[in-house]
């Protein structure tokens, strides 16, 4: 793969890292501060999605998660470009793929249980499904291992 | 990646991380804005009387008159001491709510509502309002300044804690929360100061105490 399209690759990580981290950054700072989460575009369960139950795994706030999920696959993503070490390329790979099992789980959580989705919540899955996409692109552009016979 | 190369990317990377963190957070914080209703006909208020406002008088009261003035508007200070009168006879039996409608031909106007505000913030809206009416031609012609310094004066009078005062006067806060009273005036259909409006309904000026009188004893009965 030409140098190029692969720097391309990484800055669309990184880009999308950064709207994720912000967008979870906001529901964090709105779940301290307390005031209610306003809905745009048509969404109306914006309030309801981020203050169920559901809303906390393991006692952590699921926006804590996202704002340090999104934060590692950003500096992953930048150690990559730095030093090209494959290893990181499959770091990335398993961390998007974690992240978008769990927002398919999020989006059945919003869908069936609570029956209610929020924006930002929607946003972020978006972001860790095409995160999962360029991360599987970016796997298959590293050179396969020869093997000597 | 060179060195040089490599500092430079992990640095902006920081800063951008902080800045996006900083305006995440700021955005969050910053307290909702409650939606401007829809226009009326041009005869009835646009938005009920809410609990957060500058109302005096009976609670649930029969009667509720609200006032859409101008704190330099000379007929806004002419109707002060009838409105004073009625709003003291009827303690019991009305409610009186005045909104900001800050005229931009007034240049004091605005100043004046920021200072009634911030009175308020410290629970003396109406001693503040009382005595921005009652000293009308004191500051009226002022500019800004010596009129900022008359109304600090009221506010040592008040015995006002005068460093938050002149915060919330120049806060954010403060400018919307006028500026709303003044939108919301706006799709209620005013267009002139003073503008009263009884239990949501526009009503003709009165023309004097008397004729207040009349008008509320009038709905009272109903």
């Amino acid at each position: 793969m030409p140098p190029t399209i692969s720097k391309f690759l990484i800055g669309a990580i990184v880009l999308l890292a950064l709207i994720g981290f912000a967008d979870s950054t906001f529901l964090f700072a709105k779940r301290i501060v307390g005031t209610p989460i306003p809905c745009v575009l048509g969404f109306s369960g914006c309030d309801e999605v981020a203050k169920s139950p559901h809303s906390v795994l393991f006692g952590i706030p699921l926006s804590a998660l996202g704002t340090v999920f999104y934060l590692a696959i950003g500096i992953i993503a930048l150690l990559y470009a730095d030093t090209k070490k494959v290893l990181l390329a499959k770091l990335l790979l398993g961390a998007t793929t974690i992240g978008f099992l769990m927002s398919v789980y999020f989006i059945y959580v919003q869908g069936f249980l609570i029956k209610a989705f929020c924006i930002y919540c929607v946003i972020s899955a978006i972001i860790s499904t095409a995160l999962f996409t360029l991360g599987i692109i970016l796997y298959r552009t590293l050179p396969t291992p020869r093997k000597d016979l | 990646m060179d060195t040089q190369k490599r500092i430079i990317v992990w640095v902006s990377a920081v800063l951008v991380i902080g800045i996006t963190a900083i305006a995440a957070w700021q955005i969050a914080k910053a307290p909702p804005k409650t939606p401007l209703p829809p226009r009326t006909a041009g005869d009835t208020l646009a938005e009920p009387v809410g609990p957060n406002e500058w109302t005096k008088g009976a609670k649930d009261a029969k009667v509720s008159i609200v006032e859409y003035s101008d704190f330099q508007c000379p007929a806004c200070g002419a109707y002060y001491p009838v409105v004073e009168k009625i709003t003291a006879e009827y303690a019991d039996k009305v409610s009186f709510t005045y909104r900001h409608f800050p005229l931009p031909q007034h240049k004091n106007a605005e100043r004046t509502a920021y200072a009634a505000e911030a009175a308020g913030k410290q629970g003396k809206f109406w001693e503040m309002y009382s005595m921005i009416f009652e000293h009308q031609k004191d500051w009226s012609d002022l500019g800004a300044p010596q009129a900022e310094e008359i109304l600090l004066g009221y506010a040592t009078e008040l015995k006002l804690d005068l460093n938050l005062f002149k915060k919330d006067m120049s806060s954010t806060e403060t400018r919307d929360h006028v500026k709303r009273d003044k939108d919301v005036g706006i799709r209620s259909g005013v267009n002139s100061t003073p503008s009263f409006y009884l239990n949501g309904k526009k009503m003709q000026n009165p023309r004097g105490y008397e004729e207040f009188k009349v008008i509320i004893d009038k709905e009272l009965a109903k």
